[in-house]
């Protein structure tokens, strides 16, 4: 089954940067970042994949970039898929998928929260978890973990405005 | 003189973060005309532990206590999918017995989550008696549970490649006496909340939803199905021993509250069903794979794993780093995303239904917070 998904695929999207091996568990669907909302719409609505469930959206902070992962599945097909787009860490912007999937706007709330990636055409965007005021993305793998005075009072650390 | 306009005006409501039927710290903000919701937003984050950056920040086995306390009404299903994910990484099999061992304390847990959603439902429906009878069975339950975990609601008993200690004597037996009682207890509770005809005026056609609406907006577990979507992971994408068992995927009709009640009834007798099934077929053997190593380090790559839990599709994302400690932790938690259906869900509402509403989308803060 997962294979089949993967034929398909790479005859439908062969100018994107498949990744034929795949992780352990899922197959990767790795893509630029202008190619997002095109080839999302493209598996939520050709029939061939209609992934209608999307599970969660998350990034990993890779120091040098950041990887958005989409975590697709689909009721009807029963198979699953990472569809994975990079980010520069500086100003991570990406379009919002809210329109596609109504899952994602919490999601993508956490993540702006979480690691600050801003999602252009989101409906709500601001804080999730934490508080308006908290300063900077936690869970960025430079933010120390403890609250760490000095860093937070910085020269120049960039302090969300209120929302 | 003419006559001064009559000014009408909606009031903004907050229930929570201190609300007794938002069953925890969450802040359901309601816009009101009158008694009725036309607007509603969720707000939360008052338990926010930041339980995926600590992850980071541990060794692998030293996860297995911080995901307990995610979903603390079925802290195994998170063991269950956090365990599932680290295998898919380091590719160990689990033996037989350790499966059906996990299986059974599993179903348990489920049972002892859906009995504290009819309490805590019937509770918000306004009657307390049944809660009282709920907590009668919850404590059998956490009983068996104890027996074998050493502790009731955060057990740290799964390992990678198996579970900790073999299941204690007498075990089996005691559970199949309580699984043979188990249909007798759901008939009684049946006849006090469920054909109570106050019961079925506050929940039918309450919280209406389509199987598409609900689809889209990420709804998973009980509710989905009483869309009537038959869809449950274990039986869809099964893992585990699931696919040895004969059991039904119970479904509802119209997807309001009432139906994501009945589903929950109805699963509670299919674990029975399972857990009798896997007692029966336990085998003797081992109940874990010794790994290669002491140190538990997973190759390069990432494994998503995801289980059937009380609320819904629980999932764990794992991307390892070749340390021994994972490089993220991400945890898909069904209650985060089911609290979002909500203002649609409570929409054109009474706020005494909004009540209900929460309570049959069933979230649990620990696991919407994380």
């Amino acid at each position: 089954m997962q294979k089949e998904l993967m034929e398909a695929i790479a005859s439908r999207f062969n100018e994107a940067d498949f990744n034929p091996t795949g992780s352990l568990s899922h197959p990767v669907l790795t893509v630029k970042k202008e190619h997002l909302l095109e080839v999302a719409k493209e598996l939520k609505t050709n029939n061939k994949f209609s992934f209608d469930h999307l599970s969660f959206v998350t990034v990993v902070d890779h120091l040098d970039r950041f990887e958005l992962i989409y975590v697709l599945n689909s009721y009807k097909h029963h198979h699953s898929l990472f569809l994975k787009t990079n980010l520069p860490r500086e100003n991570p912007e990406a379009p919002s998928v809210v329109h596609l999937w109504e899952t994602a706007d919490f999601h993508e709330r956490e993540v702006y929260d979480l690691y600050g990636v801003k999602f252009a055409g989101h409906p709500g965007l601001k804080r999730i978890l934490l508080a308006a005021d908290f300063p900077g993305h936690p869970f960025r793998k430079d933010h120390p973990l403890v609250n760490d005075e000095a860093y937070l009072l910085k020269e120049g650390y960039p302090k969300e405005k209120s929302d | 003189m003419t006559k001064p306009k009559l000014r009408k005006e909606t009031i903004l409501l907050n229930m929570g973060p201190q609300h007794p039927s938002t069953h925890g710290v969450i802040d359901f903000f309601l816009e009101v005309d009158g008694e009725e919701v036309v607007g509603a937003e969720v707000k939360m984050g008052y338990l926010h532990r930041a339980v995926e950056r600590l992850a980071e920040f541990r060794t692998y086995p030293q996860i297995f206590p911080l995901v307990d306390r995610l979903d603390y009404l079925s802290a195994h299903h998170s063991e269950f999918a956090y365990a599932l994910a680290v295998e898919k990484l380091l590719q160990v099999d689990v033996p037989e017995r350790a499966d059906h061992i996990r299986v059974i304390l599993v179903e348990l847990k489920r049972i002892a989550s859906h009995l504290l959603f009819y309490g805590a439902f019937a509770m918000d429906a306004g009657s307390v008696t049944p809660f009282l009878y709920a907590w009668r069975e919850r404590e059998k339950v956490m009983d068996l549970l104890e027996d074998v975990c050493g502790i009731r609601l955060h057990p740290n008993y799964f390992r990678f490649g198996g579970v900790r200690e073999d299941l204690p004597p007498g075990f089996l037996e005691q559970t199949i006496n309580f699984v043979d009682k188990l249909p007798f207890f759901l008939d009684e509770y049946e006849a006090m909340l469920g054909e109570n005809e106050i019961f079925q005026v506050r929940t039918i056609g309450i919280g209406k939803v389509s199987p598409k609406r609900a689809i889209n907006l990420g709804l998973t577990g009980p509710y989905l199905r009483g869309t009537g979507l038959k869809w449950d992971l274990r039986r869809d994408e099964p893992y585990s021993v699931y696919p040895k068992f004969d059991f039904e995927i119970p479904t509802g009709k119209q997807g309001d509250c009432f139906d994501s009640y009945k589903v929950r009834i109805e699963e509670m007798r299919q674990s029975g069903r399972i857990i009798k099934q896997a007692i029966e077929k336990i085998p003797d053997g081992p109940i874990r794979t010794s790994l290669p190593k002491k140190v538990i380090k997973p190759p390069k790559g990432e494994a998503y794993a995801r289980v059937e839990s009380p609320r819904g599709e629980l999932g764990v994302y794992v991307v390892s780093d070749g340390s021994a400690r994972p490089y993220r932790l991400k945890v898909r938690a069904p209650s985060f995303t089911n609290v979002q259906a909500f203002p649609e869900l409570a929409k054109n509402h009474l706020i005494a239904d909004a009540v209900m509403i929460i309570g049959a989308l069933d979230p649990v803060i620990g696991e919407v917070d994380r």
